[in-house]
């Protein structure tokens, strides 16, 4: 990473249920003092998105939440990290996901994804491929040992 | 549930649904966050307006969500959900459902267009 980092946070907690939208709305409020108004919505869409993954999917609770914010006029990177242990199955549903979504256009697979939840009752994708097709972001994974991180990432213009 | 609600609402968490004729139509408004708090409840709400609809001859639900600060992708699934049970009736018995948006929220443009794309006959969305 060339740029200038402008803005950054970590957060290890157990998140709850209710504690995603007390962190949604505190982490909109971080990218709007960091990005101005730009990117506000759709990085908070993100991250509630990756939390609540974590919450549905993670084995032991606890997550690490990371959010790094450069400059690099005339852009700003962003990245917002989730890590949390998962077994092998949700490593396995990441990987084939992330892997789908790098073949085409995010929201073409997001209609495919859509028209396939109507027949799996549960677990059906939706959130993380939300995050590539309505905010925009790049999705990756990495896995060490038993934990899994899965990276959204992008760039948005400087704001005026 | 009050004398002026179609079918028993939802209330929890942050969450808010009710239903009400408006004009001669079923009229849902959401209200609040719809999170995984309310995801189970969100479904069969949406049922209940789906059984309702399918009784109704008005052929049109609207759905009100300017007040909607926002919605997950487990909630968005129980639209989806809708939307499929809706595509799998015979065309005669089809009926189209209006969300009415706030366009200045990120999540309501860009989820409400997905759903319109889903189902272009069926989904139309209004918003200021």
């Amino acid at each position: 990473m060339t740029g200038t980092l402008i803005g950054s946070f970590e957060l290890v907690f157990r998140p709850s249920v209710d504690l995603i939208s007390v962190v949604r709305r505190f982490v909109g409020d971080f990218y709007e003092k960091t990005l101005g108004s730009d990117g506000g919505e759709q990085l908070a869409l993100a991250t509630h998105e990756l939390l609540e993954n974590s919450v549905k999917y993670g084995q032991s609770g606890e997550t690490k939440l990371c959010i790094d914010v450069y400059r690099e006029p005339p852009q700003r990177y962003i990245a917002i990290r989730t890590q949390n242990e998962a077994n092998a199955d949700n490593v396995d549903v990441v990987r084939t996901l992330v892997e789908r979504l790098k073949s085409g256009s995010p929201f073409d697979f997001y209609q495919v994804l859509m028209r396939e939840s109507l027949a799996s009752p549960n677990r059906s994708g939706l959130g993380l491929a939300r995050i590539a097709a309505e905010a925009d972001m790049s999705l990756s994974y990495a896995v060490e040992g038993s934990q899994l991180t899965i990276q959204a990432e992008c760039r948005l213009p400087e704001a005026a | 549930m009050t004398d002026s609600e179609l079918f028993e609402g939802v209330d929890v968490g942050e969450f808010h649904a009710h239903a009400h004729k408006h004009e001669g139509k079923i009229a849902l408004s959401l209200k609040g966050t719809a999170d995984l708090r309310a995801q189970e409840l969100l479904d069969a709400f949406l049922k209940r307006a789906d059984a309702c609809a399918r009784a109704d001859s008005s052929g049109e639900v609207l759905v009100d969500v300017r007040s909607l600060e926002f919605m997950n992708s487990s909630c968005f699934k129980a639209f989806v959900s809708w939307i499929g049970r809706l595509q799998d009736l015979a065309p005669e018995s089809q009926y189209r459902i209006r969300f009415l948006s706030d366009q200045r929220m990120l999540w309501q443009r860009r989820s409400l267009h997905a759903l319109s794309c889903f189902a272009v006959n069926l989904v139309s969305i209004e918003g200021g």
